[in-house]
């Protein structure tokens, strides 16, 4: 019977890994091959450009000049601002009054002692005198403002990003050409001359994102992800789904569900993108990766039935944004398959039912071939977006950084485990601000976390230990132990 | 990130119950690698059952069990090139089938020699030693293999092999991976530092 048990659950988690192998592949061909995009010249209508702000006295001041190049006419900058450093909405407000900002207190568009707002025809500081709900909850208090000041479109840019300046005209250009559309994403980058190794890296990983995933996305047709900004919206379609969730952690992805749900969609921009930063060191990445989890993980809970049932939606967006909703839960899936491969040594190493043990090997030996080609072929998927990515950009050093970039991510596996098991069951968590630079290499302050490092190390000596008998027992070099080995020591030396 | 479905794939073809029948020379003419066999055991009324099998060492066998039994029997033949208990066969069944089993009688495909001593092995037991007879009528396969045949009453429970040989392992190719390592790891330590 136990040979039974082991089977399935190994099946299972090949099965997933396999499905999540597939997208990859999908999507990395896919991706090579541009999407057309139906467009119309035809475009007007009231933008705010609005950036969200939270304490971000270094990158806030280069990011309102950065964005006052947009060659858009008909825009207002407006920084939503929930700043409480002490310097940062000062900043703001002496920057308000450079640009002949005044102060309105008309009751429909600020609450008293919750907002202030300080405008003039091209620039807005809504100010918020807390954080609560977070980036969202500072979005949904802006809604209301947008909407009483007659905006029929949002571009949203985080605190850090410096947009293309025609990024409004070629987002709005595809908008406008499909009425079913509720929001275009634009192409998000990270490179400069400035960063660090790890920067790098994660840049890689991240902008395998717009180079490979989304472009895949629209290439097929699948659901295209909000990623948080650089993002034109229409207002209506947000108002429709009742705007951003405030106090949800990924508040992109979140309404991403909530949209598609409702039958609009988004599309992917290639041509024209903002550059942004990558977190400045290994906790701050951490960290940031830990938020996103649990928001997925949350979003994962949320909207699952909902997905499954809706008759709003196709089989294939269902799949979509479901593989998107399960994104990072393969920290889940390779936790229980470490917990299932010492499960199986032990079971068959500790002799108690040889004829579940034989009966067992017999499985794999008749499924051993296809399962070993699909297991490879999944571990291969990792690699693919990221080499794709390197190719679509001509940067070819960077292939050499491929297994660096492949260490980082996997070495968050405790990490990303936890942040899935909080965010599944809603344990409230505080939102994790991304420290920003301003493209300067500074190390912040931010704690390492004994017990993880602890945990890593322990997880680092018993696979060590695992490779080192496969080695001496059975004289098997696994393959497994050049990505571990490197990714837990980072983990254990760099928490 | 898949590693330990693989190494639950790779445990169960290194644990290999490589011993059941060995003889010494070793069978020849073998399976390429260590296979394993389930066959169906329908044992009623009118025992005994055969089973006829088309491997490379066993060619059949006939089951006696006190009472009627469905079940399976698994049968591992090991290459005879092997590492491990080179040109062996082992059978594998439920408790319940060793509890009722009276009688196996194995035709084996064996050396053409005089006699044939076979090792049956058992957990916790020293090893049984069963002078094999030629079938008769006698047969000869096309290997110029003679047809033996050996009697059993216990089948289940055979031990593990195969660990004495880790001392004589070649180091050079684990030396090599483990610097390879190490040295990924080093330069992961150096390139992902951020002060």
């Amino acid at each position: 019977m136990l040979e039974y048990i082991l089977l399935t659950l190994q099946l299972l988690l090949l099965a997933y890994f396999t499905a999540f192998g597939l997208y990859n592949y999908v999507y990395s061909i896919a991706s090579l091959f541009s999407a057309r995009l139906a467009r119309t010249k035809k475009i007007s209508g009231k933008v705010a450009v609005v950036i969200v702000s939270f304490n971000e006295k270094e990158v806030i001041t280069d990011t309102i000049s950065s964005c006052e190049k947009l060659t858009y006419p008909d825009k207002t900058i407006i920084v939503g601002d929930d700043s409480n450093d002490g310097i940062t909405y000062p900043l703001l407000k002496k920057i308000a009054r450079e640009k002949k900002c005044v102060q309105n207190t008309d009751p429909l568009l600020v609450r008293h002692g919750i907002t202030e707002v300080h405008e003039s025809p091209s620039f807005v500081v809504f100010h918020r005198h807390n954080n609560e709900g977070f980036k969202a909850g500072n979005l949904k208090e802006l809604e209301r403002y947008l909407l009483a000041r007659g905006y029929e479109y949002l571009f949203l840019l985080d605190a850090d990003y410096h947009p293309q300046k025609d990024v409004i005209e070629k987002s709005m250009e595809v908008l406008l050409a499909n009425p079913s559309l509720a929001y275009v994403q634009s192409k998000r980058e990270y490179s400069h001359p400035k960063l660090s190794w790890l920067q790098h890296c994660l840049a890689l990983n991240e902008e395998s994102c717009y180079f490979v995933d989304l472009p895949g996305r629209q290439k097929i047709g699948d659901p295209i992800l909000f990623t948080g900004c650089c993002t034109l919206f229409r207002l209506d379609a947000l108002v429709r789904a009742e705007g951003f969730r405030p106090g949800h952690l990924t508040e992109d992805i979140d309404l991403t569900n909530r949209l598609y749900l409702l039958g609009l969609k988004g599309a992917y921009l290639g041509d024209a993108s903002s550059e942004g930063e990558v977190p400045p060191d290994y906790r701050a990445y951490r960290k940031q990766q830990e938020r996103w989890t649990m928001g997925t993980a949350h979003t994962l809970r949320d909207y699952f039935l909902p997905i499954i049932t809706s008759k709003k939606i196709s089989i294939k967006e269902k799949m979509g944004l479901l593989r998107q909703d399960l994104y990072y839960s393969s920290a889940v899936a390779i936790e229980l398959s470490i917990i299932l491969s010492l499960a199986s040594l032990y079971f068959l190493s500790a002799n108690t039912d040889n004829y579940a043990a034989v009966h067992y090997r017999l499985f794999l030996q008749t499924i051993g071939i296809p399962y070993t080609i699909l297991l490879f072929a999944a571990l291969a998927s990792n690699f693919a977006p990221l080499l794709i990515t390197c190719i679509k950009k001509r940067e070819w050093r960077d292939v050499l950084l491929i297994p660096y970039a492949t260490w980082l991510s996997w070495s968050l596996l405790h990490t990303l485990f936890w942040a899935n098991i909080k965010g599944f069951l809603r344990i409230r968590q505080n939102w994790f601000l991304t420290p920003k630079t301003n493209r300067k290499r500074i190390k912040t302050a931010l704690r390492k976390n004994t017990a993880l490092r602890t945990l890593n190390g322990a997880t680092l000596a018993l696979l060590s230990t695992v490779y080192f008998i496969e080695w001496a027992q059975f004289g098997w070099l696994d393959p497994y132990a050049l990505f571990w080995i490197p990714a837990l020591t980072v983990g254990t030396i760099y928490s | 990130m898949k590693y330990p479905i693989l190494l639950a794939l790779m445990v169960p073809m290194a644990f290999a119950y490589s011993g059941g029948f060995a003889t010494s020379p070793p069978l020849l003419g073998g399976p390429s690698s260590n296979t394993i066999t389930n066959f169906d055991l329908d044992t009623r009324e009118d025992n005994p059952q055969t089973i006829v099998t088309n491997l490379d060492f066993v060619q059949r066998v006939i089951i006696e069990t006190a009472t009627g039994i469905k079940s399976h029997i698994l049968i591992t033949e090991n290459p005879s090139s092997g590492q491990l208990s080179p040109g062996s066969f082992s059978f594998t069944v439920p408790q319940k089938v060793q509890d009722e089993l009276v009688r196996a009688t194995i035709y084996f495909w064996g050396p053409d020699q005089e006699t044939l001593l076979v090792d049956h092995i058992h957990q916790g037991q020293t090893t049984e030693q069963i002078a094999a007879v030629r079938a008769a009528p006698e047969q000869t396969d096309a290997q110029g293999r003679v047809l033996w045949v050996i009697t059993t009453t216990s089948f289940s429970e055979f031990i593990p092999l195969g660990t004495t040989e880790a001392q004589d392992r070649n180091i050079i190719p684990f030396v090599i991976y483990a610097a390879l390592i190490a040295l990924a790891t080093l330069s992961a330590i150096v390139l992902l530092r951020t002060d």
